[in-house]
Parts: C-alpha cells; structure tokens; sequence
C-alpha cells in the first residue's frame, strides 16, 4: 500500500497539474464567448482600498463592489439610504418562500426563540443607474425640499437649519458619492432573471446570499413579526486588478478629500458562471 | 526480526535496551550471571539487531538520541509551520507587481518543486525530519495555489478546493508517515462532507458551522476508517483517526446540548437540548467503555475527558446561580476525586486479571 518515491512524486503532481487545469479551465468557459452582461462602473461602485500602495504586506490590488438596496418612499436619514444593510424591501415572507426557503410559523410575541432558516446562495439581480437609483435621487431631493421649505416657514429655528443642512448634504452624496449600483431582484435560475431583466449594460446576474430575519413592525407595544429577507453578500464582491491596468486607479489614499480623490471608469464584465472581470480601466478627470 | 514500520523497530530497541538493563540487575544479585560466551554470543545478537534496525528505519538506539529525536520533531514542526507562513507572505509581498502569466506560473511550480523536494528526502533515510517538514510546506504551497488561483481570477468560493487539499494532504501523510498532516487532510474531508450535508438542504456551504449535525456522520466514518483498513503499518494513523471522529461526534453534541436551535430536529428547543446531553453522557461514557475494552487508550481517555466535560456543564447549569462560588467549586473537586476512585477501582480490576492467568 505504501507508495514508492516516484509514485509520491507522480499522483502528487497529476493532482496538483489537474486541479490547476480545472479552475483553470473554468476560468476560461466563463470569459468565453460574449460577456454575459458589461457595467460601466466608476469609483462610486468600485472602491479602491485606502492607501494601497503603502501596504507592505500585500502588493495587489482589489477593487471592493459597493451596492445598495432600494430605499423606501418617505424620507430615511442618510445611513440607511448609504448602507447596504437591512431589510431588502421587496424580499418578503411571500417571495422568500418562492426563493426556496421554508419559514416557520412566527411568535405572537418576542419572548418564544425562533429557529431562523439559514442563508442561501442565490441569483441576484445587479442594475446600473436605473429606476431604483432614480428613485432613490427622488427621495433625497423630496427630502431636502421639505427641509427646505421648513427652514423657509421657520428661519429663526436652529433645529430646521440643522435639517436643512442634513438634507442637502444627503442629496449632495446620493448623486455624486454613493452607488448606483442597486441589487434589485433574486432568483434560482439566472436564465428566468435574465429574460426580465434584458439589458446588459444596465442589469448583472450574480451569485449572492440571501438570509431570512424577522422584523418587528408597529409601533411599541403593538408590535407584530413579519419575515423579511436581507442581501448578505455578493459572493464575488472583490475584483482583481491585473498589473496592466493599475496605473487607472491612482496614487492618492482612497480617503483624500472629494476634490483629490482619484476618479476612474472600469468596464467590468460578468461571465457564463456570474464571475466578473475587468475589462478595461481608465483614469478620469477630477471634480470641477 | 525488524518488524513492519519505524514504530515496531523502536519498539523492538526499546525492548533490548530494558533487557539488557535488567539483565545486569540480575547479575549483580547473583541471580542470573551468563558465561562469557553467552554474554558475548547476546551483545553481538542485540549489536546486530540494532545495526539493522538503524540501518532501515533510522531508530534511537538509546535514551540519549530518543530525547534528540523528541526535539528535532518539535523544531521540523515549528519549521515547517515558519517555514509555510514565509511563503504565504512572500507571495503576498510581491504577487502585484507580476504579471497573470508569471503569477499562475509560480503558483503551479512552488508546490511541484516542494513536492520533488519531499519526494527526493524521503528517498534518504538520514531525513526523514527534512522529508516531514518539505511535505507541510508542499501542503501550505498548493493550498496557496488554489486559493490565489480564486482571487486572481474572481471564482466564486466554493468547497470544492477541500477536495484536492484533502486529497494531496493525505498523499504525504501516508508517504511521510505524517500525523499533522492526517489531521489536515481529515478536517477538510470532515469540512468537505459537513458543507455537502448542508448544501443539499439548499443552504449556503459556509454555514456549516450553524448547524453542528452536519458533522455527524463525518465524526462516524472517521472513527470507523481504522476497522476498515488495517493501519498498522502508520504509527498512531488509528488513533488519530480514532479521536479526530471521537471529536467530529462529541463537539458537535456538547454544542447542541446547549443550543436547540442549531438543530435540524423540529422539536421543542428543551427536547432537543435534554436529548443530546443524554447523547453526550452516553457517547462518551461508550468511547471510555470500549477504549478500556480494546485497549485503545487515546479512545478511553477522549471518552473520559467529554464524559467530565458534560458533567460539568450539568453542575454549571444546576447550581452556578443557585450555589455560593466555594461550594461550586467543592463539588467539582470531590466529583474528580470520586472519578478518580472509579478509575482507580478500574485500574485494579484490569491489573488483577492480567496477573490472574500466572
């Protein structure tokens, strides 16, 4: 049964050769053929990790997706309509169970422990700059005009100026900072998504995680349990820069101000398996 | 007379070493005194023996060499762990400023290099430490490959990469009679099979570690493996894979016996947690029982390890709020003593029926 030298050495190296081929092999069947979707995206939705080039320890570079959900019509503060975080308004009890996941029944009241269904991998629906972006610009700037006119009725209230002065700022980092980059939509198969959503240059079909939680609606007191489901993670939420394309992204610290951050287009395509790469990467011209 | 592997021939030195010792005890009592011949007839015997011995499987022929041997196991150990995170670091230092090409390349070669290197100590009988620590680092190197392959071209994570890493892991373990490296191997199939369980419900393989269940049946055939495949020839590979499955059972339960929710069983959370710490008793009370019984001594002190383990988190659940700090601490002393008493009385019994048949 024990293997002799040359056979450590021979089944050693066809595994390690074979494995390689595989991923490799993967690899190309995904970049094969016409990318399945192309996003022109820029530093909102790829954001480059702060002071890169002082890293010691590692010298790649990986660009980090930012993507957001679709935010509610009334007015949120800022750090909801930012994050990515949080219930995903259109992952209901009805949708997560079509999605696959088996919900048990939920507690009158908050007392009783509840064994919640685990996260599974799923198909989501990227889109670029469409309607939920849109709307989210609408909400900020529906926002602002009422602190506005608030501050208007009232200008000697310090409260409505601070408002005011919230809302502008909001407005000001949902249209130039944040990302347009909305996870819209989930799905067990990618060919049905697709069919919905055609466009590839706006839509991406990715792989993702999806986790049921139960919310608390009502006000205290009242309060009654829902299902809802939160987007957990992009599984490939970190892309790769290739050596040739770095010079793109820049020397100064990803936390320099607005005006000196570097400013960059990258065409990143998504394959056969929803694995992206970058395309190409161009350096933009600074804020005016 | 060399017996089949390097464990049996350190055996058989040992043995010669405590007769010799004894044998001169015995002369100079005036028990037993050999004639000059005799003597000279045995010492050549034994000389011989252990010549062999050293020759094949590169034994420590006295107590002296057996604490070196201890030492430079510790320091291939440590070496080959400094040795691999030296790699790992290496590549990461400067994998940015390489080309695609040039980065698969060196990824695909470091672990076929490591490999001819650990392929080409084995050969010598002078390095088998050498050969050890060649093979961890040849491990570290193709798990860095797979992985780095991942992040070089964005693949989606999946426990596919356990597979190989198993595979390559237990290659060297048997060919480098390498213990750490079972382990390795035995924890990404354990990874491996629990991720599966999982998947298959539809859930997402990384959480694995909310349901404890999934490592059940790993924690089985692990502790099977060794009634199925004769592993004699391996010094300890049994019993590691004995306590590596003890423990893909045991951890598993004791979780569960605390935390009804990470159960697939859709019973009451009370149920469940009573059910498996009943389980756990009976577990690990059944590993003490037939490591006893069939003299697998790492089995029956893995069973009473677990066995006092959950004995203490009963007494923890009973009486840590109800009980003054000194009394809880007095009963877990005198529950020790009293196990000890046990054992002790088991100790006996075991010792009487060896000497019975004399």
């Amino acid at each position: 049964m024990k293997l002799r030298v040359p056979g450590l050495f021979l089944a050693g190296s066809a595994l390690v050769l074979l494995v390689n081929a595989v991923v490799l092999a993967g690899v190309a069947w995904n970049r094969s053929g016409t990318p399945e979707a192309v996003l022109q995206l820029g530093e909102r939705e790829l954001e480059r990790p702060m002071y890169w080039q002082d890293d010691r320890e590692d010298s790649g570079l990986a660009l980090t997706l930012r993507w957001r959900l679709p935010v509610a019509d009334s007015p949120v503060d800022g750090y909801l309509m930012h994050a990515a975080y949080g219930p995903a308004g259109w992952l209901d009890a009805a949708r997560l169970e079509a999605l696959g996941f088996k919900l048990p029944p939920l507690p009158e009241d908050g007392t009783a422990r509840l064994r919640h269904p685990l996260a599974r991998e799923l198909w989501l629906v990227l889109e670029l700059d469409g309607p939920a972006y849109a709307h989210s610009l609408q909400v900020a700037r529906d926002s602002l005009a009422a602190a506005e006119s608030a501050l208007q009725a009232n200008p000697a209230d310090p409260g409505s100026e601070l408002r005011a002065e919230n809302a502008r700022e909001l407005f000001q980092r949902a249209s130039e900072e944040w990302s347009r980059l909305f996870v819209v939509d989930a799905g067990r198969d990618p060919g049905a998504l697709r069919a919905r959503y055609a466009d590839r240059e706006r839509h991406a079909i990715v792989r993702g995680r999806v986790r049921p939680f139960v919310q608390w609606n009502g006000p205290a007191g009242l309060q009654r349990p829902e299902w809802r489901g939160q987007v957990e993670a992009i599984s490939v939420a970190r892309i790769n820069v290739p050596l040739p394309l770095r010079q793109a992204f820049g020397t100064l610290p990803g936390d320099a101000s607005p005006e000196q951050r570097a400013r960059y287009e990258v065409m990143l395509a998504y394959g056969r398996r929803g694995e992206p790469w970058i395309l190409a990467a161009k350096p933009m011209a600074a804020a005016p | 007379m060399s017996g089949s592997n390097r464990w049996d021939a350190q055996q058989r030195c040992d043995e010669i070493r405590v007769f010799r010792a004894e044998l001169a005890r015995l002369a100079d009592a005036g028990v037993l005194e050999l004639s000059t011949a005799q003597e000279a007839a045995v010492r050549a015997h034994h000389d011989s023996v252990l010549a062999a011995l050293s020759q094949e499987f590169d034994v420590d022929r006295d107590a002296r060499a057996r604490q070196l041997s201890v030492g430079m196991r510790i320091a291939s150990f440590l070496g080959a762990l400094a040795l691999a995170a030296s790699v790992y670091f290496l590549f990461y230092q400067f994998w940015g400023w390489l080309g695609t090409v040039a980065q698969v390349s060196i990824l695909v070669a470091a672990p076929l290099v490591m490999l001819a290197l650990t392929a080409w100590l084995s050969a010598r009988r002078d390095a088998a430490y050498f050969a050890k620590l060649a093979a961890l680092v040849t491990f570290a190197c193709f798990v860095l490959n797979v992985s780095m392959l991942g992040r070089i071209f964005n693949v989606t994570p999946t426990d596919g990469a356990l597979l190989p890493w198993a595979a390559l892991a237990l290659l060297l373990a048997y060919r480098c009679e390498l213990r750490l490296l079972l382990v390795a191997g035995l924890v990404c199939i354990a990874a491996w099979i629990a991720a599966r369980a999982g998947a298959w419900g539809g859930t997402y393989w990384l959480s694995v570690g909310e349901r404890p269940e999934n490592f059940l049946l790993a924690g089985v055939l692990a502790f099977l493996f060794p009634l199925l495949l004769d592993h004699r020839k391996w010094a300890g590979f049994a019993a590691t894979y004995r306590v590596f499955g003890l423990l893909c059972l045991l951890l598993p339960v004791l979780v569960l016996g605390h935390w009804g929710e990470g159960s697939y069983l859709a019973w009451p959370r009370t149920v469940i947690e009573g059910g498996y710490q009943v389980l756990g008793f009976a577990l690990s009370a059944g590993a003490a029982w037939l490591g006893v019984r069939r003299g697998w001594t790492e089995t029956a002190n893995t069973g009473v390890v677990f066995f006092v383990v959950f004995l203490y988190t009963k007494f923890f659940d009973w009486w840590w709020e109800i009980f003054p700090k000194w009394l809880f601490f007095l009963v877990l002393a005198l529950t020790a003593v009293l196990l000890l008493l046990v054992l002790q009385r088991l100790r006996r019994g075991v010792a009487t029926s060896v000497e019975a048949p004399a």
